[in-house]
């Protein structure tokens, strides 16, 4: 049996009264693609900024490898973790360098100590290469960032977040705003990492989630609704039901 | 080899440039004009300690005079009691030299205090700002208080700094009562000082804290989600831009041989900023010669039109400032780098249109 990476058990939060994740138990295993969709305000994102301490859990608990990281701080769970995440929409360094901002993710450099011993030897130069060359943006990599394309900014902060050699990634919404080639590409880009990293993305574009997903969850309004294969999901009557009301824009 | 001399960033040719023609300088004009031009270059010195802070950091400071001030000082004042009390402190009722001016009698321990005490000043007011995430525009508003509050001190502990009449007869660094440095002499020390300082800023902006603190300036949030404390970073940034600013005022005083509290309060933090925002910010070219060239502009056009000069003055900023936000310099590196980027796109459009081909026949729907 696969060992599971991350688990969240019986998770809350509520801001003032409202129920925004309730009771939400979720297992990712390890190498896997996870993918979590629901309609608008299902509690996708702040599940994840509960996962990497932006926001506080009322109750609940959070194991990432049996460590209890409930309510830890951002940076903590970012660096000493190892849990990256490519925020909604792309969130980079505009006025640097396609290089640049992938060096400054680059792991274990982020104490003053740490920033004064560093220095640009040929496994780096490696990495980063074989990073850009990942993201499609090896030819880019003197370009500023404000300077690319939007898809390409979502790229870029996609190679940014591998440079942290995280154990799990966490994907927000990376194809919103995409055309269909490059969230093709980008579903191709999602596959391969999949060996070597574990991962979680949150998506609204179907082929997309088709393409990639191995586990799928509904959230719907802060509830786990369902999981399963993308199969199995698609003909859920449940979900089938959820997406249809949402479509229609009735609601409950 | 061409193509690598187009390559070589235009504002390093300027730098080269201007450092021959600092060189060479004195060999040509009066003397006054050489000592004129050691002031001006104080001034470049403490405009890279701002650029660090502003243009490379994003943190905007309008007291950035308060630390140049507090270096300053320090060797006004070691000039002050070189022969026992000063005439200031007598009439104020002073017995004797106080206690914590002892230390300032050498000019040299004068020196590295005048260093030390903005560095240390910019370290506290740093660590209180930037760990309780103060940041932005207040972080400006608080150091604008801060450069009136200082000014005020200075001029009501007159007993112990002379108030607002400042220090005079400040030597180049005469020591044990000998002889003060020659005026050609003294331009010479304050320019290969200003090439070290210079060298170490342009250091430390490519090295790893250097592109830190840019990213701080960029995005400081996303930093902190990549595990960085952006905060001792600008603790950091700000100690070091201190000392660099409490160095410009060491050497500044001697200079001019006079320090007053026109030098240190609020108009002198805008206009060091001014300074950099019309010479470009984040490229230290840009701070450099923004320092030399409106400081040059203000005493020339001053010489010629005594009566309307500020308008002048006040029009080119403005215009430049309005066409030009990147700054002179700053404008003419974009320019460059537009060229290399461009060729870049054009080169990769053609690829571009090839890989959709190729897409397009694989996918094709």
């Amino acid at each position: 049996m696969e060992t599971n990476l991350l688990e969240i058990k019986k998770l809350n939060v509520s801001f003032s009264g409202f129920h925004a994740v309730s009771d939400v138990d979720l297992n990712v295993k390890e190498g896997e693609i996870h993918v979590v969709i629901g309609p608008n305000g299902a509690g996708k994102s702040t599940l994840m900024d509960l996962l990497t301490g932006q926001t506080k859990p009322t109750s609940g608990q959070v194991l990432f490898e049996g460590n209890n990281i409930t309510g830890k701080e951002p940076g903590i769970i970012a660096s000493k973790y190892h849990i990256g995440r490519k925020f909604q929409g792309p969130n980079v360094f505009d006025n640097m360098t396609v290089y640049e901002n992938v060096e400054i993710a680059l792991k274990g450099y982020t104490t003053i100590l740490k920033a004064l011993t560093y220095k640009r030897t040929k496994d780096k130069k490696d990495k980063i290469k074989e990073i850009l060359e990942a993201i499609q943006l090896f030819d880019k990599k003197d370009m500023m960032a404000s300077e690319l394309s939007h898809g390409q900014r979502q790229w870029l902060e996609i190679g940014m977040v591998m440079a942290q050699s995280p154990k799990l990634i966490i994907l927000d919404e990376p194809v919103a705003g995409m055309t269909d080639v490059e969230t093709y590409k980008t579903g191709e880009m999602v596959k391969q990492l999949a060996g070597e990293h574990t991962m979680i993305v949150i998506e609204h574009d179907m082929e997309f989630v088709e393409q990639i997903a191995q586990t799928v969850t509904v959230l719907h309004q802060g509830k786990v609704l369902a999981e399963g294969t993308f199969e199995e999901i698609k003909n859920n009557p449940k979900v089938i039901q959820v997406y249809l009301q949402d479509e229609n824009g009735e609601g409950y | 080899m061409k193509s690598k001399l187009k390559d070589f960033p235009v504002n390093h040719y300027i730098d080269i440039a201007l450092l021959i023609f600092l060189i060479f300088f004195p060999l040509f004009v009066k003397t006054f004009r050489v000592e004129m031009m050691s002031r001006y270059l104080c001034f470049a010195i403490f405009a890279l300690s701002l650029d660090l802070l502003w243009g490379y950091t994003g943190l905007l400071s309008l007291g950035h005079a308060v630390l140049f001030g507090m270096g300053g000082y320090m060797i006004g004042i070691c000039y002050q009691i070189q022969n026992g009390l000063p005439a200031f402190m007598t009439r104020e009722g002073l017995t004797q030299i106080p206690w914590f001016y002892i230390p300032l009698k050498n000019p040299i321990a004068a020196a590295a205090i005048g260093i030390l005490i903005p560095a240390l000043f910019a370290m506290l007011l740093g660590f209180f700002m930037f760990s309780s995430k103060i940041k932005g525009v207040f972080f400006t508003i608080i150091t604008l208080a801060l450069a009136q509050i200082f000014s005020e001190f200075i001029i009501n502990v007159q007993k112990y700094t002379n108030g607002f009449n400042g220090l005079q007869g400040v030597k180049r660094f005469a020591i044990n009562g000998g002889e003060q440095l020659g005026k050609v002499q003294y331009y010479y020390i304050v320019l290969a000082i200003a090439v070290l300082v210079f060298i170490f800023c342009l250091w430390l902006s490519r090295s790893r804290i250097g592109k830190i603190a840019t990213s701080i300036r960029e995005n400081e949030a996303r930093l902190g989600f990549f595990g960085y404390q952006s905060s001792h970073y600008k603790i950091l940034i700000y100690t070091i831009s201190g000392a660099l600013a409490g160095l410009a005022g060491v050497l500044y005083t001697p200079a001019t041989s006079s320090i007053t509290t026109q030098d240190i309060g609020v108009a002198a933090s805008t206009a060091v900023v001014v300074w950099i925002a019309v010479g470009g910010r984040g490229n230290l070219t840009g701070a450099v010669f923004g320092a030399l060239f409106i400081n040059w502009a203000q005493s020339l056009l001053s010489e010629h039109f005594s009566s309307y000069w500020q308008l002048i003055l006040g029009g080119v900023l403005l215009a430049i400032i309005f066409f030009i936000p990147n700054g002179i310099i700053g404008q003419i590196i974009e320019l460059q780098r537009r060229r290399t980027v461009e060729g870049v796109k054009i080169k990769e459009q053609s690829n571009a249109n090839k890989g959709a081909g190729l897409w397009r026949q694989i996918f094709s729907r």
